[in-house]
């Protein structure tokens, strides 16, 4: 996995983990591999999982379960809001750059709606 | 912490190879010259007398090899990085020197032996000449033991004087502190054989010189070594054990307090 | 977690050069610090320091409690300790006097990890390229249980895919309670890895900063790091 410079590393395996849980490689209730697997897997120091599985057990994303390890939480409101978040942090940064480019709120809903009518005609025609 | 005995075995254990490559030689010479002895074209003085003197020679020579293998000790991270205290290194260093050198004598005498005893003639090997024949191999023995000690505090003085000498002068400081040690040591073994002949033989002393001649009579075995020459070596012989421990205190010492590696210059 | 590290006012000359000048420096048990520093800035005699192959030096140096030289060396596994090996040794038989020398040699492991990075028993340490060197060196040393690894720019001159290879054996290997001090000029080969960066610069240590706070302010670690450098790369 390539890894942003500029963000810290336990936040980006934390966003990692929850785009497995959105797109279902990690389905509620099921186990996340060991903290030194997940280390060697993804070629990070086992601190940096241990303090990003620390937060998404703080979020309630995680839940632990003594001697066995860690599992995604079955509480669907919990993912909800975690899928949510994760949405809307892309938004944010959409928002964010538009807004650099001087677009009013208008011409953003405007444009991306074409954007997304584009994308799915060009989709339509493959 | 690693164990010192261990890696005394294993640093003689690498060695064991070349000790046989070099015993290996001497005995290619005696062959060598057994041949050309029964062709007629080495006279009998000679063919008896190369091989003694090109041991005596070849046993001091290797020397200087075995003063590099030492040196390698305190200069080879390999080595330096042991979790040992430094005296232990030292020590190691100075016995293994000493061990080769006892295994290489202790090779070289039994071949030649070996030799003396199978071929017909050769030098009187009568009692009193084996007596003295061991214990002049025996004050070599010492006597290397304490240079084995003494080159390494050469080394290491030359390492602390050249750490505030430019860089150019301290090739030329260690060439010559070496070239110095190597006159000594003729010197002093002159020396003392010349005081063991004057304690035994009452005044009576031949001189013994080192140049090596290549045939029995320059070395004289004709002579009659005087009988108590060991007792007449006994001072010498502590004199110089006594010292040999000084220097390896003090080069224990040397050890911890000087840089024996010039620092990288990458990072 | 008491420190595995502390160095106190260490200073260090050669040959009327001041090569290090009052350096304290405190590291705990369980991390991964990047030695980061311009070429000559000290970096390498800073590891020779800790780990016993530099005597000659002012102030204090601990690992894991131990000042005596003796001890200090059984704590501390360095990259360097191959440097000056003999030549013609083969690659098992330096396993071999490894484990015979060195109580906390792990020999299965070391197969394990020559075996990851490709390197073959029986060959010569003078035939292997040098990237197969720095190779043999990090398995070494990693192979070697112990508190303290120090590894000396281990990724010089390797390629990315090997660089990888490394990468994922350090993960693997380094005991969870170990610290681990890897020097590189190249931060970007090693930064996901670091808990925290130690810069040397003007013979003395500069700063020293947990990995996550300087990415929690928006700045690259290769960043942070140039800022010290604003003039240019060597450091004279």
């Amino acid at each position: 996995m390539e890894f942003d410079a500029k963000t810290p590393i336990y936040y980006q395996i934390e966003q990692y983990i929850n785009r497995e849980i959105i797109i279902g490689h990690l389905r509620p209730g099921a186990q996340v591999p060991a903290v030194r697997q997940l280390a060697i897997t993804l070629t990070v120091n086992v601190n940096t999982i241990q303090r990003a599985l620390a937060n998404l057990i703080q979020a309630g994303i995680l839940v632990p379960e003594r001697g066995k390890g860690n599992f995604v939480t079955t509480d669907q409101k919990v993912l909800g809001k975690m899928k949510q978040s994760m949405i809307e942090g892309e938004f944010k940064a959409l928002y964010d750059h538009l807004a650099a480019l001087e677009l009013s709120p208008e011409e953003m809903t405007a444009a991306f709606a074409q954007y997304v009518q584009t994308q799915q005609g060009g989709e339509a025609h493959e | 912490m690693t164990k010192a005995s261990k890696v005394l075995g294993q640093l003689l254990g690498l060695r064991l190879k070349e000790i046989a490559g070099w015993l290996g030689l001497y005995v290619l010479l005696i062959l060598g010259l057994s041949a050309a002895y029964a062709l007629g074209w080495v006279d009998e003085g000679n063919y008896f007398g190369l091989p003694l003197s090109a041991m005596v020679f070849g046993l001091f020579a290797g020397f200087v090899r075995l003063a590099m293998l030492q040196e390698q000790l305190w200069t080879s991270n390999w080595w330096r990085l042991l979790p040992l205290p430094s005296w232990q290194l030292m020590v190691i260093g100075t016995l293994a020197t000493w061990l080769t050198q006892l295994m290489l004598w202790l090779g070289a005498g039994l071949i030649t032996a070996a030799w003396l005893t199978v071929v017909p003639g050769g030098p009187d090997l009568g009692a009193a000449n084996i007596q003295g024949g061991l214990v002049l191999v025996a004050l070599a023995l010492v006597v290397e033991l304490w240079f084995g000690a003494m080159i390494s505090t050469v080394h290491l003085l030359t390492e602390m004087i050249s750490d505030y000498l430019p860089d150019l002068r301290q090739k030329v400081v260690k060439v010559v502190l070496y070239a110095v040690l190597f006159v000594g040591l003729e010197w002093l073994l002159s020396g003392l054989f010349d005081l063991m002949w004057r304690l035994a033989a009452h005044g009576r002393h031949p001189e013994f010189s080192f140049s090596f001649g290549t045939s029995t009579a320059d070395w004289g075995t004709s002579v009659q070594i005087p009988a108590g020459i060991g007792q007449a070596f006994l001072p010498i012989f502590v004199l110089l054990g006594l010292g040999t421990i000084a220097l390896i205190c003090l080069n224990a010492y040397l050890l911890d307090h000087v840089e024996t590696k010039q620092p990288q210059q990458v990072g | 977690m008491s420190n595995v590290l502390t160095i106190e006012n260490l200073t260090y000359r050669r040959n009327w050069k001041t090569i290090l000048t009052d350096v304290s420096l405190q590291l705990p048990a369980g991390q991964i610090i990047g030695l980061l520093g311009a070429n000559g800035a000290g970096k390498t005699t800073l590891m020779r320091l800790i780990a016993g192959s530099a005597v000659q030096f002012k102030g204090q140096i601990q690992v894991d409690g131990q000042t005596a030289m003796a001890r200090r060396k059984a704590s501390v596994s360095y990259t360097g300790q191959l440097t000056d090996i003999e030549p013609r040794w083969k690659v098992g038989q330096i396993a071999e006097l490894m484990a015979r020398l060195h109580p906390d040699f792990r020999m299965a492991d070391f197969l394990q990890l020559a075996d990851l990075l490709g390197l073959q028993q029986k060959q010569r340490f003078n035939r292997l390229s040098k990237g197969n060197q720095r190779k043999l060196a990090l398995a070494v040393t990693m192979a070697r249980r112990t508190q303290l690894y120090l590894l000396d720019e281990p990724f010089d001159g390797i390629d990315v895919m090997t660089r990888k290879a490394m990468l994922n054996s350090i993960v693997r290997w380094l005991p969870n309670a170990a610290t681990m001090v890897i020097s590189d000029h190249h931060v970007t080969d090693i930064d996901q890895l670091l808990d925290a960066v130690v810069v040397i610069k003007d013979q003395t240590i500069v700063a020293h900063a947990a990995a996550d706070e300087i990415r929690e302010g928006g700045q690259s670690i290769e960043s942070y790091f140039e800022q010290f450098y604003e003039g240019g790369e060597n450091d004279d």
